[in-house]
């Protein structure tokens, strides 16, 4: 499978954007998982770190969507590699890792993300 | 702090000119000042100050610590007026105050314009006095707009002579004050006069939405509890009638927590119970109910606040329950009745939605009174104001320059269009100091930790990437399997889609629930997950064929790209679309 090995290579763009996460279950035939919006703190081509109220462990592999304003959502499904409480807020900073998938939005994002960057 | 690390601190925070190598001849402060003093007397193209000193330079260039303190008061002061999406004329005028700031930080310092300077208190007050401008009328609107054309054209006759001494210098922050007094007593005077409107205002609209939210917390309660339940059509009907109305008047006058709702709530379930046929299997249940049902109506009498100044009414409606309750004594099966759940309004997110902490945090410190950009795909930009925060019921409303509603939304609403920008705060009183202040601060600390990696020359960290969790123990097929059942379980898993869900496992041992998450681009290969994103490991679709072939696994659904996540993310921008008046 076509996926990173250390994502920490890759420059970062600090950006506050919205990301929606689908967490939780579905149950029986009905797709009713649970999704929380909350906010980027940096991006990369192939990651962001999210600040979350809640845990989520290591090896988890999530549906994201990156939500910049003025472009269409863009859908992709990540590996959380690694996550840290601050011991302040009480808040999670979780790193995610993407993972290149048909029927998502990876070369999106990596456009997307290039384009933060100043020229 | 050293004038070597500011400085070093600005330019490692900006680009540096091009061409600016040191043959190129370099532009002198004075000549510097007479261009942003030009600058304020001329249209602005744009929001770079630096662009357009950069225009008139022609083939001089800045002085590197000029350059770079243009470049900050830019990312400061010019970002703002860009992004308070004011009208084209507006914008013009105020980047000429900007220009203004910029002309005093070349003479006075970086320092002293990043300590609540004159110049940047007196931006501030020429934005607070524009903003929301375009929704006045009449006399209201052309007032704040002369204010504004006086104000910007006053700036322009402090040509920089004074600054020659001491007294001259006090002089400029003299009148530079009297200016900014000038102009807040405008403003003030604006906001006294819509302060009524908006008191009024205040007043109907919290009523309204209590009364909306304990219709909305009412209805879900009562459906709650009506959820799968044998009920006749005069109990359906007392508990969507005369029992919803009184629910929603103790919501609304006495609260959620209040002990007169959780009685409401339990009273409600202990009516239902009641009137279940059931209860009469079970022995010594009549007995028990009996004794609920004597007491039963009293309680039901307390809490109808709805009829309590009709107490005929009030029997009435008991009398309706007291004859089924003797129906459910004598063992009678009450003639069930089919029923709509009343009906609850979702808001902008559904039940499964939730907004995490982190966007709420920002939502929670609002103040009213502060004012927003409201920027929202194909439709024209709004300024609105915070007008009441009601935090019990954790909802927002917003009013335009004339007190006039524009928005209601929850906190968790507001805490979505915060986060993705669609709403940004505009700048209040001290804001855009406080903004030069903290960036300055950013700048400098990156540039202190820079000097220290010099000297320290740290290797970046490398991070192991999560490994692959438990892999579900596959069984290879024997060579007397099926061929023609194994091309049909092919065809199957072939058009498994991102989001198929599958169940894998024997029936004989314990099955796990799994979802197709990734598909590799280059191959045929598949990584599943569990609900919570546990991995459960790599297959080739082959390999999934042959678990289906020899029932390890169970297809539940195709998937569809995760079509589902998609649908309510676009179904919360539509419904966005929808909520601003």
């Amino acid at each position: 499978m076509n996926t990173m090995t250390d994502e920490r290579r890759d420059p970062r763009f600090e950006k506050d954007t919205s990301m929606f996460l689908e967490l939780g279950a579905s149950s029986g035939d009905k797709n009713n998982s649970d999704v929380v919006i909350s906010q980027s703190l940096d991006l990369s081509n192939q990651g962001a770190q999210i600040v979350l109220d809640r845990n989520i462990p290591e090896g988890r592999v999530i549906p994201l969507c990156l939500d910049i304003k003025g472009n269409k959502p863009i859908f992709v499904v990540a590996r959380v590699v690694w996550r840290r409480c601050d011991p302040e807020s009480g808040d999670y900073h979780i790193g995610f890792m993407l993972l290149n998938s048909r029927g998502t939005d990876f070369d999106r994002w990596q456009l997307a993300v290039a384009g933060l960057f100043p020229s | 702090m050293d004038l070597r690390t500011l400085n070093s601190a600005l330019a490692a925070g900006f680009s540096p000119q091009e061409n600016a190598d040191r043959s190129v001849e370099r532009l002198s402060k004075d000549i510097l000042l007479d261009h942003l003093l030009a600058l304020q007397r001329q249209n602005f193209n744009g929001f770079s100050v630096r662009g357009e000193v950069v225009n008139l330079c022609g083939r001089q260039v800045l002085e590197p610590e000029h350059f770079a303190l243009i470049s900050f008061l830019d990312s400061c002061c010019s970002a703002v007026v860009k992004r308070s999406g004011f009208r084209e004329d507006i914008s013009q005028q105020l980047m000429q105050a900007v220009a203004f700031v910029t002309r005093c930080a070349v003479v006075d310092g970086v320092l002293a314009i990043s300590d609540d300077h004159v110049s940047v208190r007196l931006l501030e007050s020429l934005i607070e006095l524009v903003v929301g401008w375009s929704d006045l009328r009449g006399r209201q609107k052309q007032a704040p707009r002369e204010k504004l054309q006086i104000s910007i054209s006053s700036l322009a006759l402090l040509d920089g002579k004074q600054n020659d001494d001491e007294h001259g210098a006090c002089a400029r922050s003299h009148l530079l004050n009297l200016l900014t007094s000038d102009i807040k007593d405008l403003t003030k005077q604006d906001r006294k006069r819509i302060r009524k409107l908006e008191q009024r205002l205040i007043a109907a609209e919290e009523g309204l939405i209590k009364a909306s939210r304990s219709r909305k917390l009412a209805a879900q309660m009562i459906n709650a509890k009506m959820e799968h339940q044998v009920l006749a059509e005069p109990i359906v009907r007392f508990l969507q009638g005369v029992w919803f109305d009184s629910a929603q008047l103790i919501l609304t006058r006495q609260g959620i927590g209040s002990e007169a709702w959780f009685k409401v709530s339990k009273l409600t379930e202990t009516l239902i119970l009641t009137v279940q046929p059931e209860n009469n299997t079970e022995p010594g249940t009549t007995k028990d109910l009996g004794q609920i049902i004597e007491h039963l109506p009293d309680e039901l009498k307390a809490s109808l606040l709805s009829l309590q100044h009709d107490r005929t009414a009030a029997d009435v409606e008991l009398a309706v329950i007291e004859s089924q309750h003797i129906a459910v004594l004598k063992g009678e099966q009450p003639d069930s009745f089919e029923f709509e759940y009343l009906p609850v309004s979702e808001g902008l997110f559904d039940k499964n939605t939730s907004v995490s902490q982190t966007l709420l945090a920002p939502v929670e410190k609002l103040n009213t009174g502060q004012w927003f950009v409201y920027t929202l795909e194909g439709h024209p930009v709004r300024h609105i104001k915070l007008t009441l925060k009601m935090c019990d019921l954790r909802q927002l409303m917003f009013t335009n320059r004339n007190g006039v509603k524009v928005l209601q939304v929850s906190f968790d609403e507001f805490a979505y269009l915060l986060g993705s920008e669609i709403a940004l705060a505009l700048p209040a009183a001290g804001s855009v100091s406080s903004l030069i202040r903290a960036r300055l601060k950013r700048l400098v600390k990156r540039q202190l930790m820079r000097d220290k990696e010099i000297k320290q020359r740290a290797k970046p960290k490398v991070v192991t990437p999560g490994k692959t969790l438990k892999k579900v123990n596959y069984v290879p097929v024997s060579a007397e399997e099926n061929s023609a059942n194994l091309e049909e379980c092919w065809k199957q898993v072939s058009k498994l889609e991102l989001g198929a869900r599958l169940r894998i496992g024997d029936q004989n041992v314990e099955t796990v629930e799994a979802r197709l998450i990734v598909e590799d681009p280059a191959g045929d290969r598949v990584m599943l997950a569990d609900p919570l994103g546990v991995d459960l490991g790599e297959y080739t679709r082959l390999q999934l064929a042959k678990l289906v072939a020899d029932g390890k696994c169970l297809i539940l659904s195709r998937g569809g790209g995760f079509d589902d996540f998609r649908a309510r993310i676009q179904r919360l921008k539509t419904s966005l679309r929808d909520s601003i008046t």
